[in-house]
């Protein structure tokens, strides 16, 4: 590994881009991420970092607006994501005076991982050191969800994690993602597959929305509190059914062997 | 040639200076500060607790997060500590505090007792904590959880992953599991080690059970597949101790690993 971990334009021997792969080391420090998509709807769910006691909330965002009908999240080091973004939504505006048209979600991500891409191949820079979501409606009015990652590789999701425990997180997705799922379905989902991992519960949960009006809607803490009670309940009743079950399967064995 | 008066050569090792250091250094191999002390915890029988019919020791990393997340430990009978306490800075005194090696019994059941050790115990220390360890505690069997890394294994080419669970033991041990066996010529070194090599050369039954930490990027990492393995053992364990443990879910294995991960501290994050 020594001698091809430090120049990026550099392949080792067995075709490993040491510094692309340590960028996502990098993601991996950032709080989780995650994405779910649903019928007619897109949730972004993430973990809320604290935040310092004398800092201003306002200013430690993790979901931002692309344009008014595009929205993003990443993972990762926080400069280079305000980097990212800020050449993301130059790219939008431009779309717009060029073509009069929004960009759709598709052409933006393809953006965003074509500058991550270029910062693969070129001397004397650095990759980014973020994964993003990116979600969005399109005129088609149907819901979209991308991901990026520090290669430039972009791909679209029916469900998608990233960040710290990322990988704890997706298989819960793939556990129990269904198509089709309602407003309620899906924002519950995202809820749920982000409890499995953040400690401290709903405080540090944000959830936002984008229904197909391509309105991104933030929920409220207590809208999340809510929601995550209505998990804790159902869980609680789901153990105390296996439990029965387990219960009546021994009485139903001592039965049967002392007939025997 | 004239050599008197003589002169020191003060570009020349002082072999002997050397040499006494050496002796010193085997002689007391572990400085005082650094040296264990058990005490038992007060209002414990000590006797009643010093013969137990079963010690599950588990080593810092996979083992003892294994086992806290297994049973319920809320009675704590004993614990070792080094011997000097006082630390320098409130820095050192908060990690002091997350490091401990403690000793818990089984709720109902005063036969078994569950070690737990945080503390960062370096090969050369090893040795004195398991004399401190034995010498107040006889367990009439005892098992040890730890964890190995990739490279630990010499055999073949295949890259393994976890979960997978080795073992290592004594001769005096029950030969019964069917979990294989750590290959030779491979080593386990460190406090594993020296707890198992104690309790052979006195001929009593122990296993050592070792689970592979995922690596990657050079680090290795404790995953949930990592505790998983641990599992295994479960079955072969006295029935009232089986009853006692709990099968944690991922999400509860996961939320154990990254109670005790490294942190990032900066916020250059998010």
């Amino acid at each position: 590994m020594s001698g091809y971990d430090s120049a990026l334009t550099v392949f080792s021997p067995d075709g490993h881009l040491f510094q692309v792969e340590y960028a996502l080391e990098a993601v991996r420090k950032g709080t989780c991420a995650v994405g779910v998509r649903g019928k007619d709807v897109v949730v972004l769910g993430v973990e809320k970092k604290t935040v310092a006691k004398l800092q201003d909330p306002r200013t430690i965002r993790k979901i931002t607006m692309l344009d008014d009908h595009v929205c993003l999240t990443f993972a990762g080091l926080q400069a280079d994501a305000r980097v990212l973004i800020n050449k993301a939504r130059i790219e939008c505006q431009s779309h717009r005076l060029t073509v009069e048209d929004p960009v759709s979600v598709e052409y933006i991500t393809r953006y965003i991982a074509g500058v991550q891409q270029k910062y693969t191949q070129s001397g004397g820079v650095r990759p980014f050191g973020i994964s993003t979501l990116i979600i969005g409606f399109d005129a088609d009015k149907v819901p979209k969800l991308y991901q990026t990652d520090p290669s430039g590789i972009y791909s679209s999701w029916k469900a998608a994690s990233i960040g710290r425990s990322a990988k704890t997180v997706r298989e819960f997705l793939e556990k129990n993602h269904k198509d089709d799922m309602d407003r309620d379905d899906t924002i519950k989902l995202a809820i749920r597959s982000l409890l499995e991992i953040v400690q401290t519960g709903a405080k540090n949960i944000e959830i936002a929305v984008m229904g197909n009006d391509s309105v991104l809607r933030t929920l409220d803490a207590s809208e999340v509190e809510a929601v995550t009670a209505l998990i804790e309940k159902e869980n609680a009743a789901e153990a105390e059914k296996k439990n029965k079950k387990k219960g009546d399967a021994s009485a139903a064995a001592g039965e049967s062997s002392s007939a025997s | 040639m004239d050599v008197w008066p003589y002169q020191v050569d003060l570009g020349v090792r002082d072999f002997e200076a050397e040499e006494l250091e050496e002796i010193e250094a085997a002689q007391n191999p572990t400085p005082e500060e650094e040296r264990p002390a058990f005490e038992w915890v007060a209002d414990v029988d000590a006797k009643a607790r010093a013969t137990p019919a079963l010690l599950l020791l588990g080593l810092p990393g996979a083992g003892a997060l294994f086992l806290k997340s297994t049973f319920q430990l809320q009675k704590p009978v004993a614990r070792l500590t080094r011997q000097t306490e006082e630390k320098k800075s409130i820095w050192e005194n908060q990690k002091a505090a997350e490091k401990t090696f403690v000793i818990y019994e089984l709720p109902d059941d005063p036969t078994t007792l569950i070690a737990i050790c945080q503390l960062d115990i370096t090969p050369e220390q090893s040795p004195a904590w398991a004399n401190e360890l034995f010498a107040h505690i006889a367990p009439k069997t005892t098992i040890i959880l730890d964890s190995f890394t990739a490279n630990q294994i010499r055999q073949t080419n295949d890259d393994i992953t976890p979960p997978m669970l080795l073992k290592l033991r004594t001769s005096a041990a029950d030969k019964s599991d069917k979990i294989p066996f750590f290959p030779t010529p491979s080593l386990v070194s460190g406090p594993a080690a020296a707890f198992l090599t104690w309790l052979q050369v006195r001929q009593l039954p122990a296993t050592l059970y070792v689970s592979l930490l995922e690596t990657q990027m050079g680090r290795h990492d404790v995953i949930t597949a990592t505790l998983r393995a641990f599992e295994q053992l479960l079955p072969g364990l006295p029935p009232h101790v089986a009853k006692s443990a709990t099968k944690p879910s991922t999400a509860e294995y996961a939320k154990a690993i990254s109670s005790v991960a490294q942190k990032a501290t900066h916020h250059l994050y998010l």
